[in-house]
Order: C-alpha cells, then structure tokens, then sequence
C-alpha cells in the first residue's frame, strides 16, 4: 500500500488525541462522598466486562475516526494486481524527436524518458494489453496493437534511441487515438512522455485540442514532463552550395547558417567545414543569443560527380542539430545552346552574349578555362538536329518562328526536366508562337500571347513595369521592385494570363485594367521555361547595363535547370516521389542511409504512371539513391527540421497551467510513480472516509444508547 | 440569647406541636396516664371481678357481691397509664451523606427532638438510644420537658462514625426497655434487610409498637449525578470511579429494590414504614405522618 499524500501521515499522530481525551476523562473526576456504595459496588460486579467492553469499543471507535479519517487524507491505494484487479490498458507514447537528446547533468531527456516508460511498464496489469507509440512528426507504432508481454514492451523501450525526427504536438497522440479506435480497449490510460518544448507546446493548437477531446471520451492522459531548464542551443540550421553547379578544380562557395537559440552569447564556436568527409577549412565564430551568424566557406574538387559537404559544430547541449548537410555535383563544363534566327558568324551577331558573361563571369566568357557554361550559337534548326539533352539550357533569342517538328523535340526536352530560355524580340512571330508553343493550352506555353502589342506613349517614355511574385526566388537578388529601376521597354505583347496551375507572372504592366504578363514562367512536364514576352526594341545590352542583369540571369538560368541540376531540399521526415519513365519501371532501386543501411525504395504504379516512391527520410545525412544495375542515381542530404532545435521545455507547473483545465493530468519524473501505482492500485480513500463516518456514527450512537440505558432504558 | 435546642425548630414546632401521639395498641407505662394499660388498675372505666386475696386493699371489695355470693370479690377497672416511647437514632456514618443543606443525621435529628416535644408535651416519656454498630448513647424514657433539651444536646454532640449493625443494637436496645412501648426507629437503612428483620422480630417479641423513619436523601433516591465520579465510600467502603450516567437506571433500580425489602421486612414485623426523604421539609412529613395516625389509630 503506499499513500498518494504521504506528508499528511503526519496526522496519524491525532490518532493519540481520543486516547489522551480517554485517560484525560478517566482521570477529571468528580470526587463524592457515598452513603450507598453497596449498590454501586454490586452494580460495578455486575457489570463490570460490559462496562470495559463498552469502553474499549468507544475507543476504538474513537481511534478510528480519526484513524481513518487521516489515512484517507493521505489517499492510500492497495495495489489491485495483487487482487487480479484494476490497472487497465496502458499506451505509452514517447516523444523521440532530437530535442530529447538535450543533456543536463548525466542524463540526456530520453535517458529519463526511457526511465519514465519502463517504470509505467513495470506497473503494468498483464492482464491487460499496452501499446507503445513514438510521437514525433511521423509517429511510429512501435507496438500497435495492446499487448499483455510485458517484456516485450519493456524491451522495445530498452531498445528505444533518439531519433532525428521533428515534433508535432498532436501527432503522437493521434496514433494513440488510431489504436484506441481500432481496438476499442476499456479503461485506458495514456502517458505521454515528453520535454514539451516551449515552441511546439506553449499554445495548444486547435488541432491539438481536437485529438485531446476526442482522446478524453476514451482514455485518461497523462503528460509526463521529461524536460528541464536548459535553454542555451547552437545548431546548424542551414549549409548550401552558392553555386547551382559547381566545376572541377574551380572554388565552390558554401555558405552555413550558425544559429543560437539560448539566451546567452556564444562565442569562439569552431566550426568545421567538410567535403566528402574530410575537414577542409575551421573557422570560430561567435554567435549573440537568439541570432543566427552566417559563415562562407571555399573548397574545390577535382572529381566530376557527387560530393558531399557539412558543416558541424562543437558538442553542446543537443549534439543531434550540430551537423548539416548537402552535396553538389561538379562537372568539367555544362553545354548551352543558344538559338537564333541565324547561325552567328561574328561577336556582334551574339546577341545572348551577355548571358554568356552572366554565367561566366571571366575573360573571354564561355570561352574561359575557367568558364563553367560552354555556350553554343545555332540556328533553330539545332532542333532537330542536335540531341538536346547534351545542353543544360537552351536560349532562343528573338527566334522568328519554329516548325512543329522543332517543337517537338523542344517539348520532349522541357518535358524531361530541361530549361527554356525565351526572349522575344522584334522578329518573334506572335501567331507562330502561338500556334506551336501554346496549342491551345497544350504546349510549352501554358498562355497565349497577346497579338496587340503595348508601345511607349511617346519617344524615350518607356513602358511602365511592375513585378509581380516578388517572393518568387527568381526575385530573392532584390529588396524591392525599385531594383529593377532602369528597365527599359519599349514595346511588348505580353501574355494573356488566365488561370493556370502551370504558369505564373514575373512582371506586368503597372496600368490599370491591363493586366498582361510580361515575364512569364511555364512549367511543362519536369521541365521549365522562362519567357520574356516582348517584342521590344529592347537591346541586350540595354538590359544587360542594369546592376540586377547578372543576379537576374544566374537566378533564372539557376530556377530552369533546378530539375537537372539542382537538388530537392529534404528533411528528415519527409518523402520523396518521383515519375519514373516506363523503361524503368521495372528497376530496382536501392537506398543507402547516412549510416550505412542499405534498404529498396519502391516504385508503385498510379493511373498507368510508374513512381519512385520514399515514404521518408528516416536520419539526418547524405542518402544515395541507386538503380541496381542502371545508371540511375541521385543524391539526397537530408537535414534536420530546426524548430525542434528550440529546446526550452515548459515546467510542470506550466504544463498543468495549460493542460490541466483539458483534463490532462501532468507530472514530472517524480511523481509518475504516483499516477503509475495509481493507474494499477485503487484509491481506497473513499472506503477509508465511509469507514471514519461510520465509526464516528458508531461512537455516537454506543455514547447516545449508554447513557440511554444508564438513564432510562 | 443562647439557643437551648438546635433540632428544636419554632417553624416545625409551629405546625406539628398541636398534634397528639397515641399508641396504636395498649401500652406499659410506669405511671397512670391517659393511654391503656394492659394491666388492671384503678381508673374509672370497669374491667370485671376477682376474688379477694389477702393483702388486696379492702376497699376495692364490691359488697354486692358478697352479698349474693357470700364470698369476697374484688371490683377491677382497666388501668390507664403513660406512654412510653423509645427513639432508636442511626448515627452511622452513612447518616453524614448530604446533597443538598441538611445530612441525613441532621432531618433524622429534627425528627428525633420534634417527636421527643411532641411526646413530652403530651405528658407521656420518651427515650432515646443512639446506635451505630452498637448502642453509644442512652437516655432512658422520662416525661420531663427536660427530656427534650437532653435529647438534643446527645444529637448534637454524637459524631456520626462506623457501619450500621441494626440487629445486635436492636437486641441490645431491647433488653434495655420494657415491654409494650412506642419505639421509634430513624435510619437510612443501608443495611441488609436481614439485619432489619432480626432486629424487628426482637421488638415485635416484646409487643412494642414500632415506627422506622427510613431517612433517604434525594440524590440517593434518584440518583441525578453526570459524568465521572469517584465515589468515596462512607462506613470504611471503598472508593470508586464511575460514569454516573452509566449507572444510574441500575442503581435507581437496585434502591428501589432494597426499599421494598425493606418495607417488606416493615410489614412482616408490624412495624410502620415511614419514607423520610431529606428533600422534603420536617414539618411536612410529621404533619403527614401524625395526620395519618390520628386516621388509623385503633384501640
């Protein structure tokens, strides 16, 4: 039996206040003088065991109201296993997001966690079933189905390790309710074990409050706070590749975001940049609280292909976020092809020129050792005639008009991921434009272009533009659309924008009821395509003049060979799908984990359509995704969501401040022994509180029918 | 002025002193008086003849008879004499118990020297014997106002000590007075009725008309004490602590039930049974007492 309230057995110490008042009334007496003591005498003899009887139960009757009446104060439960009864069906939900990784003294979060599951588990009814659930963003039945083995629960636990997941604060408790509602178990108790991070749990989402409503028709909750007090957190929240590719033997910029999350100043951090796994440059740097640093590093490769970078820092409280990753992929040059009307024979017929400086800023251009981009003029007919897939980009320049064939193989290349560079000019055909690059919707060009042109008002008064998707990375170079001050157009049709889930607008007119697009993007199968829809007068070198051309270019040639070159960003938790041509449906792939597990990523077959389908990405780290036997590869760095690297945790007083009035009952890691005995053990203090009202019933009426019979009956 | 009687109150005095006592049956006195005696003697009222013995006084020959019968008869008249009556005081230490202004003793004492007034006044004689496990005073009966300021003074002086012994003091007091007496007992009977009985027998032996004033105090009757009380024995009892409450109904029952022995023990011995409750004024139990005599007085 142990007591839920011990600090009131003090009171059992009353329990001596009816013996004192006891011997206190046997000994105030009244002293008598008596003539006729015979008679008392001989009623003494008479009646001497019933009147020590009668002594002994008013005392113990008196003993026992108060007796009683402190041991139920003090909550006393039995512990009903032993009755084979109570204690019903119990899930444990722990949160293994790498928040619980947090050190503080000798024990990490999870350390306490794990702690907190096995004393559940250990209090446990085998009668009745437990179910074990990871809360996390993607939650895990680690045992889904109420099971009475408690040695496998207590195993699973033991076998439990900090995850590199996010939270979600209503996901764990969902999957609890998924099980509850699939095996509708009586009596259940939840405990969720977790460190209640201060961003994910300080406002109950509405979700959140849905799951828990639903939850208390079933079962009680019980929040079981693993957290603490430390607050300080440095973590790498960001790495990347400043270049969309990278050449070989040529420096490659990096940069990494350093961010702390404490509330104290870091400083002197060393961090470490690495390229395929060896250091390449150490850095220190200081890091004010709550404020991130930015570091660039530098570094080159000599291989073409994949490489992987990261940067890591110094082991601090959560050593989980310390590391980020990514990877770039270095070549020794990537084709361009530039179409025009004609095949230029001299400099001044480049018109794309300046693109070619853009992309490669040296002397000489794309004709540069150093030059990454190797530019090709062509006329359109290149078309049909080049294999396209050899080119990074193709650039049509003020092209006048394509046949249907040439379209054809322009479509087949956008619609494998290619990019498509148009701008327009003063001998592009409209109608042809529209006839093969539109086709009613179904071609590259997902709306039409307008076949009335506007024009500047008078000489020198250039068209009056306007951005438009300023939030667009394509416009991530500038503050604002006053950077594109010095834009000159003369003259432009422009699109017609209508509703499109594969178009959207750059730059618009800034006239009212005017609303043609006059950069447009198109997405088109994998691929992509940017169109600058004039017709102006507009010169190369008018535009290429401005500060932003540069910034402007790398941005959209960088956006048009995004689903070539670039890589998705992928989080740990989160998936990826891709449509697989139909000469691979039959492959097999496999997937390589940061930590070496080799595991086959499923191709799943949809509406006639083959996809490569992963579910998740389960550690934070360089996945390598290949095709047994094929040629087929890619690279994913996967890194961690950082909100969870916010590791402050609400007290318990707070918890209960928020949760309690939810009719979520919270404890910390002291007190869950308490709810644990009391999950599997009865409260007895009802019985204890009847049996004082009864005894003190009972003292009331022994007094009443003694001095009744004493006096009357 | 001093004060010649304490037991002698004016206000009891006041409403009883009119009445008269007289024996309920023939009495032996020591002097002619105005109650019957069993013997022949020479009062007006006839009683029959006998013949003449020498030494008889020839004056009482009735000559009429001799006359007719030729033979000397004596003329005989039923003698009347004084009464003599006997007070028989309990001054066991039981008697001291009081629980409210006056002891046991004390009612017992008034009782004691109202009836000695009453007695003396009548020109008749009364005695007294003061007893507890045996007889320590005795004044034998005398007619003499005196005899009431005596009385007091024994009363006053005795100190009530010892356990009550009725049947051997009553012996005792037996062998002290003649026959045919007024014998008034006063007791608070806490005795076994035994004892009582023995010693009523005696008397009954020697045909005294007796009278027992059994003196109870109100507490004692009904008994109307709360909480715990030790109760210290009178007469060498012991001591002992009880819940009043506790035991009242059987200790009112159990005084109830020793009354009526000893009322029983009363009616066996002819004897008149008086309840003297301390609670009630002397004046008013005499007055009751003497009233119902004056009803129930036979010759």
């Amino acid at each position: 039996m142990t007591f839920l309230n011990t600090a009131l057995l003090w009171g059992l110490g009353l329990v001596s206040i009816p013996i004192i008042i006891h011997i206190i009334r046997k000994n105030k007496v009244i002293e008598l003088d008596w003539a006729a003591m015979e008679f008392l005498f001989d009623i003494v003899e008479e009646q001497k065991k019933r009147f020590q009887l009668e002594d002994l139960l008013l005392l113990l009757l008196r003993i026992g109201v108060i007796l009683f009446l402190v041991l139920a104060l003090a909550r006393p439960v039995i512990n009903s296993k032993l009755f084979g009864l109570g204690g019903g069906n119990t899930i444990v939900a722990v949160d293994d997001t790498y928040s619980m990784e947090t050190r503080s003294g000798t024990k990490t979060r999870f350390d306490r966690a794990s702690e907190a599951a096995s004393s559940v588990i250990s209090g446990m009814n085998s009668n009745k079933g437990g179910a074990l659930v990871l809360h996390r963003a993607n939650p895990e039945k680690v045992i889904g189905s109420l099971s009475g083995d408690l040695g496998l629960m207590t195993e699973a636990v033991n076998n439990l390790k900090v995850s590199d997941f996010h939270g979600n604060d209503s996901a764990g408790l969902k999957t609890a309710l998924d099980i509850i509602t699939k095996e509708k178990p009586a009596g259940t108790s939840l405990f969720f074990i977790s460190d209640f991070q201060k961003s994910e749990w300080a406002n109950p989402s509405p979700e959140l409050a849905e799951v828990v409503k639903s939850l208390k028709e079933k079962t009680d909750i019980i929040f079981v706070n693993v957290g603490d007090t430390e607050l300080n957190n440095l973590s790498v929240k960001e790495l990347r590749c400043l270049q969309e590719s990278v050449k070989i033997n040529e420096t490659a910029w990096f940069t990494a975001k350093i961010h702390n999350s404490g509330t104290e100043d870091n400083n002197d951090v060393p961090v470490y940049f690495s390229v395929d796994d060896t250091v390449r440059e150490t850095v220190s740097v200081s890091v004010p609280a709550g404020q991130s640093t930015s570091v660039v590093f530098k570094s080159s490769v000599d291989i073409e292909g994949y490489h992987s970078a990261s940067v890591r820092i110094g082991i601090d409280s959560n050593s989980k976020d310390n590391t980020a990753y990514t990877h770039f992929k270095a070549y020794e040059k990537l084709k361009v092809l530039v179409l025009q009307n004609f095949r230029p024979t001299n400099f001044d017929e480049k018109r794309a020129l300046f693109v070619d400086f853009a992309m490669n800023p040296y002397q000489g251009a794309s004709s540069s050792e150093n030059a990454l981009y190797k530019f090709t003029w062509a006329n359109v007919q290149a078309l049909s005639s080049e294999d396209l897939n050899q080119y990074s980009f193709i650039i049509m320049d003020d092209v006048r008009a394509m046949t249907s064939t040439e379209v054809k193989f322009l479509e087949d290349y956008v619609r494998e991921g290619g990019g498509l560079y148009i701008a327009m000019g003063q001998n592009s055909d409209v109608d042809n434009y529209n006839r093969v690059l539109h086709k009613e919707g179904k071609g590259i060009f997902a709306w039409p272009l307008m076949d009335t042109a506007v024009e500047e008002e008078e000489e020198g008064k250039y068209l009056n533009v306007q951005i438009e998707n300023a939030k667009h990375e394509i416009w991530g170079f500038i503050n604002s659309e006053e950077g594109l001050t010095g834009l000159r157009l003369k003259k432009a049709f422009g699109f017609l924008t209508t509703a499109s889930d594969r178009a959207f607008s750059l730059m618009k007119l800034r006239s009212e009821g005017d609303d043609r697009s006059l950069m447009a993007c198109f997405t088109y199968g994998r691929g992509k395509a940017y169109v600058m829809g004039t017709t102006s007068t507009m010169e190369w070198n008018n535009m290429a003049t401005l500060p932003v051309f540069l910034p402007f270019v790398r941005k959209v040639t960088s956006w048009l060979m995004e689903e070539r070159f670039g890589e998705p960003e992928v989080y740990v938790g989160s998936g990826y799908f891709e449509e697989l041509t139909e000469d691979k449906a039959r492959a097999e792939f496999e997937l390589t984990s940061p930590s070496g597990n080799i595991t086959s990523a499923d191709v799943t077959i949809n509406d006639k359509k083959y996809f490569l389908n992963i579910p998740s990405f389960k550690e934070a780290g360089i996945y390598k995704l290949q095709e047994r036997g094929g040629s087929y590869s890619r690279t994913f760095s996967v890194n961690l969501d950082n909100k969870e690297s916010e590791i402050e945790s609400l007290s318990t007083d707070e918890l209960k401040t928020k949760y309690s009035p939810m009719g979520i009952k919270v404890v910390d890691i002291e007190g869950i022994s308490t709810i644990t005995s009391g999950n599997n053990t009865s409260d007895i203090s009802k019985l204890l509180l009847i049996l004082a009202a009864l005894c003190w019933l009972g003292e009331n009426l022994l007094t009443v029918l003694i001095a009744k019979r004493g006096q009357h009956g | 002025m001093k004060k010649l009687s304490k037991y002698l109150h004016p206000a009891i005095i006041s409403k009883v002193g009119a009445y008269v006592i007289n024996p309920k049956s023939v009495v032996e006195g020591n002097i002619a008086g105005a109650h019957k005696s069993p013997f022949h003697g020479f009062s007006v009222e006839f009683a029959g003849h006998r013949e003449y013995m020498p030494g008889d006084d020839t004056k009482h020959i009735d000559w009429n008879v001799y006359y007719k019968r030729d033979k000397y008869f004596i003329k005989q008249y039923e003698a009347e004499t004084n009464l003599v009556s006997q007070l028989f005081l309990d001054a066991s230490e039981s008697m001291n118990f009081k629980s409210g202004d006056i002891s046991k003793l004390d009612y017992a004492n008034y009782l004691a020297v109202t009836l000695t007034y009453l007695i003396t006044a009548a020109r008749d004689s009364m005695g007294i014997g003061v007893f507890n496990d045996k007889i320590v005073e005795y004044l034998p009966p005398s007619n003499s106002r005196q005899s009431v300021y005596k009385i007091s003074k024994i009363l006053e002086e005795i100190e009530p000590v010892k356990k009550t012994a009725m049947d051997n003091s009553l012996m005792d007091f037996a062998e002290r007075i003649g026959r045919r007496q007024l014998v008034i007992i006063i007791s608070d009977c806490l005795l076994r009725p035994q004892e009582l009985h023995d010693g009523l027998s005696r008397l009954r032996y020697d045909h005294h008309e007796v009278v027992l004033f059994h003196v109870m105090d109100p507490q004692e009757v009904d008994f109307n004490l709360d909480g715990t009380i030790r109760f210290k024995g009178m007469e060498q009892f012991g001591e002992l602590k009880l819940d009043a409450r506790r035991v009242k109904k059987a200790y009112v029952k159990k005084f109830a039930e020793h009354r009526h022995r000893i009322m029983e023990v009363c009616e066996k011995n002819n004897t008149e049974y008086v309840a003297a409750n301390t609670g009630r004024p002397v004046s008013e139990l005499l007055m009751q007492y003497l009233n119902s005599r004056l009803t129930h007085v036979s010759r």
